[in-house]
Formats: C-alpha cells, structure tokens, sequence
C-alpha cells in the first residue's frame, strides 16, 4: 500500500474516530485503527464494537492494501507533523509514515483480525441539523451516566404525526423538547446520549445542513451517514419510563423570575452548601428568598429581584446544581417556574423556548 | 417451527460444553469478546441429523464478525458436540439477561440488579413494573431525591393527572360508583351505566337515562364519565349540558367557527350530554346534534344522554332523533322511594362525617322527596354543626328541615288555571271531570293533587281553592291538603307525580 496525504486533512479524519478508539479494549486489535486503500480512496476506521466511525480521506493513492496500525501513535503523530503532504507506505511488516520533518514506522497487523463493520439497512430518517443542535443543547445534560440504568443512559426519540418528542433523564430530572416536524415515521428509539453528542460534534465539524441516518431493528443498530464519515451504533435496549405521566397538569404556585438574577443567588447559596448542594427557595406573595445553609461553614441568604409569584406560598429544596444547569441551558431573560407543593417536581419553562421544557425533583424536607 | 426445542438449562449445560472446547483455540481475549459475551440462547432439533443453533451477541460488530471469521470454529464445536449438522443464526440482543449465570457477566450488564429477585426484567422492555422496580433497588444512592419515576411517585402522578382531567371535563370526583346508593327505583339504571362504563360504545349505545329531578341522573352520567377515565386515561371525554351545547352552536354560527365546533364535538370518544330535552324545538341545534350523534355512533364511540323525561315526552324534539334515542337503551330513574332516601342520606353523611343515625336519617328521608335536596340539607346540617357549634339532634334537624322546605323550592309562578290544566293533562282527564262532581277515585285522586298544590304553590285561600272546584267549602279542601301531605311521604307513586307535576309547573312558570 502506498499513498500521500495531505496532513490535515488526515488529521481532520482521525479527529471523527477519536472516541471509537478505546483505550482498554477488550480485544488488543480494538485500539488499533483500520485503514483501507482502494484505486481511489482511503478510508479509516475504528470501534469498541458498540460504536465505530469510517471516514473519509482524500489521497492519491499508488498502491492498494487493507492494515492496521496502532491508533493512538497514528493519531499523535500525524498531529505533531505540520501541514503538508505524508507519503504512507508499506514496508514488510510496517507502515512508513513519511513527513518533511521526519519518518515514522508503525508495526502493522493484519486486517483480516479487524472485526468487520455490520452492513446497516433499515428505516431511513432525516432530520435538520438544528434538531441535533437542540438535543445537545437541551437534552444531553439530563441524561443519566450510571451504567447499571442502561436506558437512562440514552436519548429517547419518538416519531410521531405530531413531531418529534425528545427526552432525556437520569431519574431526578427531565428534559423534554417537542418539535414540530413532518416525519413519515411512528417509532421511538433510544440512542446512547454519548453517540448523539459526538454525531453532534462531527454535524458541526462537517457544517452539514441535514442529518440522515437509518435504523435496522433487526441488528439493533443506528447508522449515521454523512458524505465523509459514517457513524455505528448500538442501540439501547428496553423500555423507556413513562415520562409523560410524570409530567404535573396543575400546580399550585408559579413563580416569574429572571434568568441571571436566579442564577446569581443560587451560586451564592451553593458557596455555603458545597456538600450537599441543597438549596432552599421560600416564596411569600411578594418575593422568592434563596437560602443555603452549611453545618460549618456558615449560611447564605438573598432574594431574587424581580420575580412575580401567584398562587399558594411556601418553601422547596432543590439540588441547585441541576437549577444550575437548567438556567446555564436556556437563553431566555425569564423563565416561570411551576410547582405543586414542596415534595412534587417542578416544572420550567423559559419565555422564548416554548418548545422545551424541564422537570426537577425536588428533596424532600422536613419542617 | 417443527423439531424439539431445548430447554434452558440444557442449553446452559451445553454451551458451557462448548465453551470449554473452543477456549482451547482461542486467545484468552478473543475467547472474551467474541464468545463469552455472544451465548447460544436457542437450540432447535431439526429431523434426525440436523440442528439449528441461534447465537445472541450484544451488538451488530459482534455478530457480523461471529458470522464472517469465527462460523467455521464453532460449526465445527457445535457440530461435534450435538453430533448433528448444525445451521446457526446470529443475532442481536441482549443476551446480557440470559441464562448463563456461571459466566461473567458483559460490561453493559446492570450488576446491581440481582437477578434472582427480578426475573422479569430479562425481558425489561416488555415490562414497566420491572423497569420501576430496578430504580427502587437503586434509590439509596441518592436517599433525600426521590427517584422521579418511582413506583409511588408514578400511581401520585396518575392520580392527579386523573383528578385534573376530571375537572377539566367538568367531573365532579365524588360521583362515582361508590357513592351511588342502589335501590330497586334506580337499580336498572346503575347496572346500565356500569356496563357502558366498562365497555364504552359497545355495550349500550347510545344510553338515555330519564328521570325527574334530584334522582341522580347527573350522578350516574359523571360517574360513567370518572369510572372510563379511570380505566384509561388517554380517553376524550366530553361532558355538556344541552344547554351548554345550545350555546356553544349559537356561538359558533356567530363567530363563524362552525369548523372548531364539529372537530370539537365530532372527535370525542365520549359525548356525555345532560338535560338533552333543552335542545327539542330548536332546529339548528337539533340538526347539528343529528349529525354529531350519527358521527359518532357510526364508529362506536359512546353517547350518554339524560333528560327529565323520555323521548316520546319531549315535544318538539325531531323524530329523526327520537328514533335514535330510542334505539338505544332507555331508562327510567323512579324517584328514591323511602328506603333509598335513607340509604343515600346515611351513604353522603358518611361521606362528609356526620354521624346521623338511622332514625334522623328517617326523619329527613320522610319529608324530603329528592336526593339532590338531601345534600342540600346534609351540608346546612354540617355547617350548624360546625360553624355555630350545634349539638346534632332531632331538634336541630326538625329546624333545618323547616328551613330548607320553605325557601329551597324554586317558586312557581302561574296562575291557578295552569294548575288545573296541567294537573289533568297528567292524569289525562278532563278539566271539566277534574273540577267536577264525580267520585271516581282516580279522579279524586287528581282532585286532591291539584288541591294541594295550589295550597302549596300559590298559597290561595282554601275558599279560593274550593271556588275552582264546584264550590267546594273550605275544609274539604283542606282535608284533601293534608291527604296528600300525609300520603306523598310513604306512597312514592303520589310522590313520583308530584314532583313530576313540580317540575311542568316550573317549566312554564314565568
């Protein structure tokens, strides 16, 4: 095998495989990255067998040939030559990598032990990239990272006339975005959040304008198809929990505050509750007081200007980390905060992001 | 499938077999990843020398790898050890929750489940009770957040969820089932009801339930409503009065919504519609009506109506509906004879605390003649009870009684004609018979009635009474006022006509 490459643009294509590289693989042959070099093209690849990336990259080739190299060290030194052509080649048993810096060679193993990818035919979607944009943006943060909750692991996706529903959750809170959509489809899917944030960033990278993938049942497999890079995975398995029914109908207080200035007070009162996060909002008829005490540290409390408040008084506990990360998603100056009681969740919505909508749970406090 | 299946633990027995064989030519790390996480789940005996082996793997790599570099190996295991020519099939799943208990366990496995307690979860897509049951197992990681989807938290959603859409129809949460209380007058009724509820639109379709007032018409029709709401949630229920109705249609000719209106009430799966003799003689209401009952006959979906008396009764109404109504099933509600009176008095004083013994409760059933006033009456009595902190006693009741007779009836304004008049329409007599001399009984009958009612209504003189009546001297008529009085308590057909009288009179009182 023998080809010249542009550096970066064979640096752009390692950059799409970075995450299908495993650093402890199971199987020693995972960690390396498979390239394979027809008449005209040459394209790269790797997996952990639940996900795995091809790409692209554009080359003069001279010669044919399948192999495999070790990933990381074909990674790190591409990246280290500078800009300009890398003649690669194949000696015996190794692979030359040739720059105007300097020459490195790789011990190549056969291609024959890389596991193949699986041919995914099934049920083709697209969507506007701006959907893929929304889901990291909104969803992805709600997910869950506790393995041993395989299905709140993932992003839940539901087709339906009426668009398309997103949700995410780890259990203590939600985030559900609605989009109005024409999908031919009526199906759900679970697709691991971490596989969509990384189809996301290579959307981006690309700048594509559509996102097209299809889903094969069958193999339990999502394949995401760009012009240059192909994206696999596994789909979750099992059935996603009810959401919808724990969305609340009505509520018995609802409270208008500003964006910044909420934010501003809950990182104030979180100085003082590092432990445990915990952070307690008293709403009267005129004004919402954040609150946060510490066992040795001292306590927190100010109010947050602004805010307008209908319906029953009261008082309610939240992880403010999760407040945090709600006020830090959206980019409404607003937002109204829904609530029934101290021990049901509450619901937010933001002004200008009708589309989304967000559920905390709250913790429970004994007065 | 034809040909003997395996059954788990011979597989488990078997494929621990053939691990032993082909980990002898395997690399310990390819041995890991390509066969222990990829087990055999099913084995099929096909004929007298073949057999057909599925092989389950985690992913579509794994599969896809099995089937292309490893088919041969363990062919030739599988083929040696089963001693059958063996056709195997890879698949993916999620062999994670399988049978092979010996065997680590693949990465993706939920460890801290212990899976002896769950045998339901290996098929966790297929049951949500397992699915919550996993987070319980996992709620002390986080002791003070309560898991959002919870057991628990899950059926308090569902409850609220249901109180809410309950009062977004315009269900009342206490008329249900339960606080119907049954006797022979409405027992037809209840048992239709229940049926429908339990098999909306195909049970009884459409179902006209009739009645006078107070004899818990709205109450069966809600508690329809609650008990389909409460079986499925996701049901669109519509819930009006013909008034309601009446109005909305003049709306929507006004506003030019028709469209708005015909979705509206054309794509419920439940059209409960009270007092439906509202709409009879008004055309355009009845025409839209005709055509939304037909919509949604034709697909089965539920129609409840009620009204205060049967079709055949309400003038004015289309024959093209009461053809329909009729079709259906139609009930009489009687009105509560005594002893459902005092069963309905003691079932809503429970309901609300008072601790009314079975004698007050007589004593209320015996001078008021309809449920609906019976909580009236409840209510006064509670908040004597509580707000002026009155001791519950015969004599307390004795003055609520007193209270509530005289100033809950709605007035009747006519003149004493319209009495007479209806009063032998109802009997079908004539007016003449009526004010005549005979002795007929059931001529006396309607004589006394009509009587009374002047008394009762108008509050002539019983000399004035007597006038209307040949003349008659003012003690007859009072003997015939305190007949009545006395009768209409124990004897409920006179207690059925009175009411039914009542309720002509305030119709056309102005």
């Amino acid at each position: 095998m023998k080809q010249i490459v542009l550096q970066e643009n064979f640096q752009q294509a390692l950059n799409y495989l970075q995450k299908a590289i495993p650093t402890r693989p199971s199987l020693p042959i995972l960690s390396s990255v498979l390239l394979e070099v027809t008449k005209k093209s040459c394209t790269i690849a790797a997996t952990d067998l639940y996900f795995g990336v091809r790409a692209q990259v554009p080359t003069k080739v001279e010669a044919e040939g399948n192999l495999t190299v070790p990933g990381k060290q074909l990674k790190e030194i591409i990246q280290s030559f500078p800009a300009g052509s890398v003649t690669i080649e194949q000696k015996d048993t190794q692979l030359d990598i040739i720059s105007a810096v300097g020459k490195a060679s790789l011990p190549i193993q056969t291609s024959q032990e890389y596991p193949p990818f699986p041919k995914v035919e099934g049920e083709k979607f697209v969507l506007p990239r701006s959907v893929i944009d929304d889901i990291k943006k909104y969803v992805i943060k709600s997910t869950s990272l506790d393995p041993t909750r395989p299905v709140l692991t993932g992003v839940y996706l539901e087709f339906s006339p009426e668009g398309l529903t997103v949700a995410g959750t780890d259990g203590f809170r939600l985030s559900v975005l609605s989009i109005p959509l024409k999908t031919k489809q009526i199906t759900s899917l679970i697709i691991p959040a971490k596989v969509l944030e990384e189809v996301q960033r290579i959307a981006e990278l690309l700048q594509v304008q559509e996102l097209s993938f299809s889903v094969s049942e069958e193999l339990k497999q999502v394949f995401f198809s760009f012009d240059e890079v192909e994206v696999f995975a596994r789909l979750i398995d099992g059935e996603y929990p009810p959401f919808r029914q724990i969305i609340p109908e009505s509520f018995t207080t609802q409270i208008t505050v500003s964006t910044a200035e909420f934010q501003d007070q809950l990182k104030r009162g979180l100085i003082f509750s590092r432990e445990s996060s915990i952070v307690l909002l008293h709403f009267s008829e005129t004004e919402l007081k954040v609150s946060a005490l510490s066992s040795t540290a001292g306590n927190y409390e100010g109010v947050v200007g602004h805010s307008k408040i209908t319906g029953e008084v009261g008082s309610i506990a939240f992880n403010a980390k999760y407040v945090l990360d709600y006020l830090q998603t959206i980019q409404s100056e607003s937002l109204t905060m829904s609530l029934k009681g101290s021990q049901k969740a509450a619901v937010f919505k933001s002004q200008d992001e009708l589309n989304y909508l967000h559920l905390i749970m709250p913790f429970r406090i004994n007065q | 499938m034809d040909g003997q299946s395996f059954s788990t633990t011979q597989i488990t027995s078997l494929w621990k077999q053939y691990c032993v064989y082909i980990q002898q030519q395997l690399s310990p790390a390819v041995y890991n990843t390509w066969i222990l996480s990829n087990p055999i789940t099913q084995i099929e005996l096909v004929g007298v020398d073949k057999a057909r082996v599925t092989i389950t793997s985690p992913t579509a790599f794994h599969s896809t790898n099995l089937n292309k570099n490893l088919h041969l190996q363990i062919k030739q295991v599988l083929d040696s050890i089963l001693d059958r020519s063996c056709d195997i099939q890879y698949r993916v799943g999620n062999p994670v929750f399988g049978q092979h208990d010996d065997f680590e366990q693949p990465i993706s496995a939920p460890t801290s489940v212990p899976r002896q307690t769950q045998p339901s979860y290996r098929y966790s897509h297929q049951s949500s009770s397992a699915f919550t049951n996993s987070f319980s197992a996992n709620s002390d990681q986080s002791p003070r957040v309560e898991d959002l989807f919870s057991q628990e938290r899950l059926s308090e959603a569902a409850q609220d969820r249901l109180e809410a859409q309950a009062r977004g129809i315009g269900l009342r949460s206490d008329y249900t089932f339960s606080t119907f209380a049954v006797s022979t007058t409405n027992e037809m009724a209840h048992a239709a009801a229940t049926a429908v509820s339990n098999r909306p639109g195909l049970s009884y379709n459409p179902l006209f339930l009739y009645g006078g007032v107070g004899v818990g018409k709205t109450h069966l029709m809600q508690a329809i409503g609650n008990n389909i709401l409460k079986n499925n949630p996701l049901v669109k229920i519509l819930y009006c009065t013909g008034e309601e109705f009446t109005n909305e249609i003049v709306n929507a000719i006004q506003t030019k919504k028709a469209r708005n209106f015909k979705e509206k009430y054309r794509t419920v799966d439940i059209l409960l519609i009270d007092d439906i003799q509202f709409i009879a003689g008004k055309n355009a209401v009845q025409e839209e009506f005709f055509h939304t009952f037909n919509a949604l006959t034709k697909v089965n979906h539920q129609i409840v109506l009620t009204s205060d008396r049967p079709p055949h009764e309400i003038t004015l109404l289309e024959d093209r509906l009461r053809s329909r109504f009729e079709a259906g099933l139609m009930i009489d509600i009687q009105q509560p004879s005594f002893e459902l009176r005092t069963a309905i008095l003691l079932v809503k004083s429970k309901a609300q605390n008072l601790p009314i013994s079975i004698e007050m409760a007589k004593t209320i059933a015996a001078r008021v003649d309809s449920a609906r006033k019976i909580e009236g009456i409840i209510t006064s009595i509670r908040s004597e009870i509580e707000l002026k902190k009155k001791e519950l006693s015969p004599e307390l009741i004795d003055e609520i009684l007193q209270l509530e007779i005289e100033t809950k009836r709605p007035r009747i304004k006519v003149a004493p004609g319209d009495i007479i008049k209806t009063v032998a329409n109802h009997y079908h007599i004539k007016q003449s018979s009526l004010k005549g001399h005979s002795r007929i009984k059931s001529l006396v009958t309607a004589r006394h009635v009509c009587m009374f009612l002047l008394k009762k209504e108008l509050s002539l003189p019983l000399t004035e009474i007597g006038r209307w009546f040949a003349g008659r001297d003012h003690t007859s008529v009072l003997h015939a006022v305190n007949k009545v009085e006395r009768e209409m308590n124990i004897d409920d057909l006179l207690q059925q006509d009175i009411s039914a009288l009542r309720t002509t009179l305030t119709a056309i009182s102005h």
